[in-house]
């Protein structure tokens, strides 16, 4: 098999496929198993460790914190998603298009998100707890965004692709002048 | 776009096919087409030059601005 026969690009795109549809799967088993498992949460409170086990919460306040905990996940699935639809693409034979780079953009923006949202977690946890009357004051909060690499990551992957949109444009125009 | 394509109007006027003129100026019938069905996003002019000459047309024959509002 040579690198430029198709059918190489074909199996490289079902070993994409499998590999987001198996992460996707994982994902989704291990945020499952851990709302029925007592992991406990943990916050700091004026320097001191504050933790309780999330089966001693009340169903309906479990499942907001489940949410909040959670909603990096979702951000994490839409990702999986764009790749499933760049595999979609690729198997199309359509390689170097708009619809890649916006495939490739919302990935960015997905990573983007989720360092964002890993950002926001502490202090809507304790906003929440606060709010329930569960702890005394709001938790200490990180002076800086925890996962900047994957604020990085999510930048480069958008910039790539803004950067692809446009090439593939020019090249549209260039091949449809006549 | 506000630029059309009337090579259609100029190959009936002179009772030409698009496979003639795709034989007489030298490029492709895929790519005349795509000329005619206005798809196109530019074209050059030496493909200008080569259709006014076999049409005995002006660029403004083939060319039209029709503003968009």
């Amino acid at each position: 098999m040579h690198n430029n026969d198709p059918s190489s690009v074909h199996a490289l795109t079902v070993w994409l496929r499998f590999l987001t549809g198996a992460a996707a799967i994982m994902t989704v088993a291990e945020d499952t198993l851990s709302f029925f498992t007592d992991k406990p949460v943990a916050l700091f409170i004026e320097s001191e460790l504050w933790t309780k086990s999330i089966s001693s919460f009340q169903v309906e306040d479990r499942l907001i914190i489940f949410s909040i905990l959670n909603a990096k996940t979702l951000l994490w699935l839409i990702a999986l998603y764009q790749i499933w639809r760049l595999c979609r693409l690729y198997s199309q034979t359509e390689f170097f298009t708009v619809r890649n780079a916006f495939c490739f953009a919302n990935v960015g923006r997905a990573l983007i998100g989720m360092a964002v949202v890993d950002t926001l977690i502490v202090p809507l946890v304790g906003a929440f707890l606060k709010y329930r009357g569960i702890i005394p004051q709001m938790p200490d909060m990180n002076a800086f965004m925890p996962e900047l690499d994957l604020l990085v990551a999510g930048l480069f992957f958008w910039l790539i692709a803004k950067i692809m949109e446009r090439a593939a444009i020019m090249r549209e125009e260039a091949d449809l002048t006549i | 776009m506000p630029i059309i394509v009337n090579l259609d109007v100029m190959l009936a006027k002179r009772k030409m096919r698009l496979s003639d003129l795709s034989n007489r100026i030298g490029l492709t019938l895929p790519n005349l087409s795509i000329l005619k069905t206005g798809k196109a996003k530019a074209i050059r002019f030496s493909t200008l030059e080569a259709i006014c000459e076999v049409l005995d047309c002006q660029p403004g024959d083939l060319l039209e601005y029709v503003s968009e509002e």
